[in-house]
């Protein structure tokens, strides 16, 4: 069967992430950006690369098309927020590509690396399909197939999608009904100005959906920070015995120890490192983009009616999710992060 | 006349004088300019900071948008990109909001005090660490529609940036 699967796991934050390459930037139209991993932005022009780490932001009027392989395209549309990560997977680096706010299409053609991905809270895996992902202000994605098959995984449940097809996930929710695409494009403004304004509408309900997005996001970065302590102190205990040994003039004896005993534990203090710098950076994309905009728009909403109950409620949860951030992510984040 | 009269019964002492005073008008003259470019520079940024008032009352985003540092922050929350930059803008001019009478209340280099004007968190701390320069200029204004708080201040080229927006308080 020709038939190609793909996995895709929504994450929490609407990302949708598939495997792939560091792209070449093949086209730009209009003003695009790129934040580095080292923190700093500047003008994306053809011939660039995107590397692991970095976040492409186009605005207005942006178009940014990259080239992961050979007859793979990534195209980048205006006003999204998408960027290449790396997460660990048994000691094996897995790249991850996110898209936190916008609409970006993927067309993955034999693509050379193994590109099945598994983490606790996303599967996906990519070979020979089209498919466009769109990622709401509220935090809510939609994903549809051109060609080939996505199942899209999003809060413990699956939905297979084929040719044609697509599928609404909310925010911290499983996925909806698959619906048919055929004879009709998706109007990713019109969708995202019907989840905006379903946002403003409600907005403590809209919080509590990020709010439940942010937090699985927060115990996942928890767990693998915590993996990442427990291994260090495990690493610290068996260096001092490695000392020792050599201490004893034990060479040899030291060398075998730290090949069998502490050279996995360093591989695997790595790999921890980066599943938990994944989670806490997808917090701080969640907050910056979605969160952040949801601020904005609240904000500009009530700002001539301060008073507003609704706007003091919001107000009020909105602290409240600052204040757990602040608390739980912030420590883990450095200076280049933002 | 007693001074003349040392110069011209001894020559060096002469140049030693002239030298002196040489060097007592350079210093003099580089401490004015010190406090003129001071003074420039700070008037320059206050014209800024009537700029983006009046820009904000005639609701020109595009200008605004443009105005904007590409990170920014806005109350404890960074923001980034244009996109957002311009919603939060065209979000103030649709909603009306104006800065009518207003007046300059305060106008200082950005320090502890004003950044807890914007937040205390981490988030902040660090939006001041690395995106709040030291020629950077922090606006109190009041006005009709209560106290905003500004920071403008230069971008990587020298061009001057709206970096921070707080308030309604």
């Amino acid at each position: 069967m020709k038939k190609i699967i793909i996995l895709l796991g929504l994450l929490i934050c609407l990302t949708a992430g598939i495997s792939a390459q560091e792209s070449d930037v093949i086209y730009i139209e209009g003003w695009v950006d790129i934040k580095d991993g080292a923190g700093e932005i500047y003008e994306l022009f053809i011939g660039d690369r995107v590397y692991h780490g970095d976040t492409v932001i186009t605005g207005e009027d942006g178009i940014a098309e990259l080239e992961p392989e050979k007859g793979s395209r990534i195209i980048v549309n205006p006003d999204t927020v998408f960027s290449i990560k790396e997460t660990d997977e048994k000691g094996t680096k897995r790249s991850m590509v996110s898209t936190t706010l916008g609409q970006v299409s993927f067309k993955f053609n034999r693509m050379t690396t193994e590109p099945l991905i598994s983490t606790p809270s996303t599967v996906m895996g990519v070979r020979g399909t089209e498919f466009t992902v769109y990622a709401g202000s509220d935090g809510s994605s939609l994903v549809t197939v051109d060609s080939g098959a996505v199942e899209v995984l999003a809060g413990g449940e699956s939905v297979l999608l084929s040719e044609n097809e697509g599928v609404e996930v909310e925010t911290g929710r499983s996925p909806g009904e698959k619906f048919e695409i055929k004879g009709k494009a998706i109007d990713f403004s019109e969708w995202d100005n019907g989840n905006i304004e379903a946002m403003l509408s409600a907005p403590t309900a809209g919080l509590s959906n990020i709010a439940a997005q942010l937090e699985k996001m927060i115990i996942q970065a928890e767990e693998w920070k915590r993996m990442y302590s427990e291994n260090a102190e495990k690493l610290d205990e068996l260096r001092k015995k490695m000392e020792n040994l050599f201490s004893q003039d034990k060479d040899d004896e030291a060398r075998a120890f730290y090949q069998e005993e502490i050279k996995p534990l360093e591989k695997a203090g790595l790999g921890y490192v980066m599943n938990y710098r994944y989670y806490s950076l997808s917090a701080l994309s969640l907050r910056k983009h979605i969160l952040g905009g949801f601020y904005v728009r609240m904000k500009t909403t009530y700002i001539t009616d301060r008073n507003n109950p609704a706007y003091a409620d919001f107000i009020e949860e909105y602290n409240e999710i600052i204040e757990n951030y602040d608390v739980r992510i912030s420590p883990m984040l450095v200076e280049a992060d933002y | 006349m007693e001074r003349i009269r040392i110069w011209q019964y001894n020559p060096i002492m002469k140049i030693l004088n002239s030298r002196t005073l040489i060097r007592t008008v350079l210093i003099a003259l580089s401490v004015m300019l010190l406090f003129s470019a001071c003074a420039s520079l700070s008037r320059a940024a206050e014209d800024d900071a009537l700029e983006v008032i009046y820009l904000i009352n005639e609701g020109k985003v595009e200008q605004l948008t443009s105005m904007t540092a590409e990170t920014f922050l806005l109350d404890a929350e960074i923001l980034q990109g244009a996109g957002t930059a311009k919603l939060f803008w065209s979000g103030l001019a649709e909603a009306g909001f104006k800065l009518n009478n207003p007046v300059i209340i305060d106008k200082n280099q950005p320090s502890a005090a004003e950044k807890a004007v914007l937040g205390n968190s981490i988030e902040v701390d660090t939006f001041f660490t690395k995106y709040v320069t030291t020629d950077s200029m922090y606006f109190r204004i009041a006005s009709d529609s209560g106290e905003i708080a500004l920071i403008i201040g230069p971008d990587d080229t020298g061009e001057l940036k709206i970096t921070a927006f707080g308030g309604p308080f």
